[in-house]
């Protein structure tokens, strides 16, 4: 790819697996919550499998339960990614920590519902 | 915990990065126990004691350490799972149903996903699965969990690839946390086949294995690998009772500092053998005493055990040739109160199966009563009945040594009895006949020989006493006449061959 060529548009296949990762981190959610019931603390952690497009990817993704739900009620499109694991020329970033990146991708504005 | 006998010796610091499994003796093989975000690989074939190893794993963690338990079950259901522990002691429902220990049905951990329809897992589903895990790790704040077992969930992966990003990812994921994850697998290396995958990225593997005595299963346990543990290495044998799992490891023998000193004598009771011996036995002597059958070698033995208790000295007597209630009557005849010194626990009791000996198991027996006892004199009546046990055949030796080590350290005298294969010992002046420890030298490692045998002489079978060896010490090299009486040993005269 030359320097002056448009960046290449983002494949919709690739998003799909960052949509798959987001529904596998909300789903895990409600297994846990069947299972513990009420004895779920909020201050106690939640993992998150990284929601990036990367094939092969392995992050997790450290925050609470709290912390967590914050960032789904703030921004309810957004993926929560790995800071390295954010493609920059096609996604957009609405939340950044050191920890992790909150991004919203073109292809997909539907708000998804968690916890 | 009842803690192993021999961890007193060796006693050391558990570092905090350190996690105790609580199982009995398991630590004293582990050194202290497994690094805290271990992942365990459980494996042997089937009917080993995985499971229940893994279970009491959790329950001992709950109870000793407060520390959560999660069991995820892919084989079974949780309800049936529950019920097959319910027998064992360290099952504690309470800790159920407080969220102590979480059992879960591993099928659930899947819902929403069509899994159940595939003959194989695909990435998508191992990610879910991976998540759950670690979600219920992190909300729980569990320290132990068991995947019960990798091998079902192996099944569902396709290729090495895999199966090796699945693992090393879980142990990834857990470890974080600090959680020490057990997988149990299934690999039976008698069979020739086992789990090259799991066993190369987990970080310990303990393998569990069962065989057949003659009446009873013989269960053994090897720890394979444990990174960043100097654990003890060899299979110590183990059985599954109401108590849970049991494990009967092996003795060190190195490092111990044999307490001998031939100036302190144990008497036997008999005045004249022990004169022969210059005074007695010297503290922390081990003797066999080898014999034909009915020549008093157990007597002997009960002989030396009630010198001591006249005295105030706790005895032990392994009673492997005959049962208790025998010696018990036997030392009646003799006027010896062997049922009174029972009830008083100055004299101690170790039985032994006889048809299946488990000599690690009646060494541990042993090692336990002296310490509990404060026992100083020990009968083991009789080694050569361990000898002819199929099973405990080939270990008769290293049974010995360690238990010879470890009663020099204690300053102990231990009498073992030998059954001797040559009935009579004395045809054409031929005194020093008959087989005294066989091929296995068990004459190297103890300490003294006292040698009963008979002879004909006169129409009649007279008894003859002699000591072979006293090691370090003087002794008297005669051959004496005895006979069994009332007051039990009589030395007479010295044997002089007239023919």
């Amino acid at each position: 790819m030359s320097i002056n060529q448009p960046p290449e548009p983002p494949k919709q296949e690739d998003d799909q697996l960052a949509v798959i990762r987001r529904e596998i981190n909300i789903r895990s959610y409600g297994i846990i919550k069947g299972i513990m019931g009420g004895r779920i603390v909020d201050s106690l952690p939640l993992r998150l499998r990284c929601e990036c497009t990367m094939p092969i990817c392995e992050e997790n993704i450290e925050v609470s339960l709290a912390k967590r739900r914050e960032l789904r009620r703030n921004y309810p499109h957004g993926f929560i990614v790995v800071p390295l694991h954010a493609k920059s020329a096609q996604d957009t970033t609405l939340c950044k920590t050191n920890e992790f990146k909150v991004i919203e991708k073109l292809n997909f504005t539907d708000a998804v519902t968690d916890l | 915990m009842v803690r192993s006998p021999s961890i007193k010796q060796y006693m050391y610091k558990i570092p905090a990065t350190i996690q105790p499994t609580k199982i009995t003796a398991l630590d004293e093989i582990l050194k202290g126990g497994i690094p805290y975000g271990s992942l365990v690989l459980t494996t042997g074939p089937a009917g080993g004691g995985k499971t229940t190893l893994a279970q009491q794993w959790l329950f001992e963690g709950a109870r000793h350490l407060e520390e959560v338990g999660l069991y995820i079950s892919f084989t079974e259901e949780i309800d049936k799972a529950i019920r097959n522990i319910e027998q064992f002691e360290f099952f504690d429902k309470s800790y159920i149903k407080t969220g102590k220990i979480c059992f879960i049905d591993g099928r659930t951990l899947l819902m929403g996903m069509p899994f159940k329809q595939k003959p194989s897992f695909d990435l998508i589903e191992m990610d879910q699965l991976l998540t759950v895990i670690m979600n219920l790790v992190d909300q729980t704040q569990a320290k132990r969990v068991v995947i019960d077992s990798i091998t079902a969930l192996i099944y569902k992966l396709e290729g090495v690839d895999a199966v090796r990003s699945f693992i090393f990812r879980l142990g990834y994921a857990l470890s974080r946390p600090g959680a020490t994850v057990m997988l149990i697998g299934e690999a039976d290396l008698n069979a020739g086949y086992q789990s090259p995958v799991e066993e190369y990225i987990s970080d310990a593997i303990i393998y569990v294995d069962s065989g057949s005595g003659r009446n009873q299963q013989m269960r053994k346990l090897e720890v394979k690998k444990m990174r960043g543990v100097n654990y003890r290495s060899g299979p110590a044998y183990f059985e599954i009772t109401n108590k849970g799992i049991t494990l009967y490891p092996k003795i060190p023998t190195y490092g111990l500092t044999a307490l001998t000193d031939f100036k302190t004598r144990r008497k036997t009771g008999i005045k004249k053998l022990d004169e022969m011996m210059g005074g007695g036995i010297p503290q922390g002597h081990i003797l066999l005493v080898a014999g034909n059958t009915g020549s008093g070698r157990t007597t002997l033995g009960m002989h030396f055990l009630e010198a001591g208790i006249l005295q105030g000295e706790a005895g032990l007597f392994v009673s492997i040739d005959e049962s208790m209630t025998q010696i018990i009557k036997t030392a009646k005849e003799h006027d010896w109160d062997f049922d009174r010194h029972l009830k008083d626990k100055m004299l101690i009791n170790v039985p032994s199966d006889q048809i299946d000996i488990y000599p690690d198991k009646l060494l541990y027996q042993i090692v336990r009563a002296v310490e509990d006892n404060n026992i100083k004199r020990v009968v083991i009546d009789s080694i050569s009945s361990m000898e002819s046990s199929e099973f405990a055949r080939d270990y008769v030796r290293d049974f010995l040594l360690q238990l010879t080590a470890f009663f020099k350290s204690r300053g102990i005298n231990c009498l073992a009895t030998y059954l001797t294969t040559e009935m009579f010992g004395a045809p054409n002046k031929q005194l020093m006949g008959g087989t005294v420890s066989s091929e296995l030298q068990l004459s190297s490692i103890v300490d003294g020989i006292i040698l009963t045998r008979y002879v004909e002489r006169d129409q009649e079978v007279r008894k003859l006493v002699s000591i072979l060896k006293m090691r370090g010490s003087n002794h008297d090299k005669g051959i004496y006449e005895f006979s069994i009486g009332k007051a039990g040993l009589i030395l007479g005269n010295q044997f002089k061959d007239d023919l």
